[in-house]
């Protein structure tokens, strides 16, 4: 057995896809977006260049 | 903001997610764990997880096998059995597997430290009732946990400290919350040694 993060990485995201729907993944996709919004916006961005 | 910072914060929540979607897949179907064997690492077979105590006495077990064929390569190619050539790439072998053995529980440890609140985490340690030797080696692998945490997080974000300070910042913060988490639980253990 190989043991490494990438290989325990891997068989989550494996578990992950094959007992999530689209659906569901889309959601969650939309839920992260939304909190990384957030989180730039509490960032100080003033402080940062913008590259886009 | 910075397509790399966007990139680097989604990998981290996409995880986040799928750690803690894991966990409920995993209670409701327990075959999981005995026909992945990489999982018996993180989870007992009842789909708990592992506490900090069983993660590091499993590692150094572990490490104790790997070093035991580091040993036998060693004796063979002592005894001709095996060329120069083999031998070194046997024994790079054998490092990786230290090395990825070490970043995975590292990791797992790191996170349940990250967790769990300071009392869950004193109450998983104090019910073994370790003796002195092991107190004194289950520190030192938290502080080596830490020491390698910290390590790490300086490799993986020199360049938002280059560019995206106040990223950098927020992940900083985020990381020294745990690791300061990390020394008091090291200290609580070491407070536990018989004197």
């Amino acid at each position: 057995m190989n043991i490494s993060k990438d290989s325990l990485k891997k068989i989550k995201e494996e578990l992950f896809n094959k007992n999530i729907s689209e659906e569901e993944k889309d959601i969650i996709i939309k839920k992260i977006n939304q909190e990384i919004e957030e989180l730039i916006s509490k960032l100080n961005p003033e402080s940062d260049p913008i590259d886009e | 903001m910075n397509k790399d910072i966007i990139e680097d914060l989604f990998n981290e929540k996409y995880n986040e997610y799928i750690n803690n979607y894991i966990d409920e897949i995993i209670k409701e179907n327990l075959d999981l764990i005995k026909d992945n064997e990489i999982l018996q690492i993180e989870y007992n077979y009842d789909g708990s997880k592992k506490d900090i105590y069983s993660l590091a006495s499993e590692r150094d077990i572990k490490k104790v096998q790997i070093n035991s064929d580091k040993n036998e390569l060693d004796y063979k190619f002592s005894q001709n059995k095996m060329d120069k050539e083999e031998y070194e790439i046997n024994i790079n072998d054998i490092n990786k597997r230290i090395k990825d053995l070490d970043l995975l529980y590292d990791d797992l440890i790191f996170e349940i430290i990250n967790n769990k609140t300071i009392d869950e985490i004193k109450e998983s340690i104090i019910k073994y009732k370790l003796n002195n030797i092991d107190l004194d080696r289950l520190a030192r692998a938290i502080s080596s946990v830490s020491e390698n945490k910290i390590e790490e997080f300086r490799n993986n974000n020199k360049s938002f400290m280059l560019d995206k300070l106040s990223y950098w910042n927020y992940k900083y913060d985020k990381i020294s919350k745990a690791i300061s988490k990390s020394r008091e639980v090291e200290n609580f253990i070491l407070s536990l040694i018989e004197k």
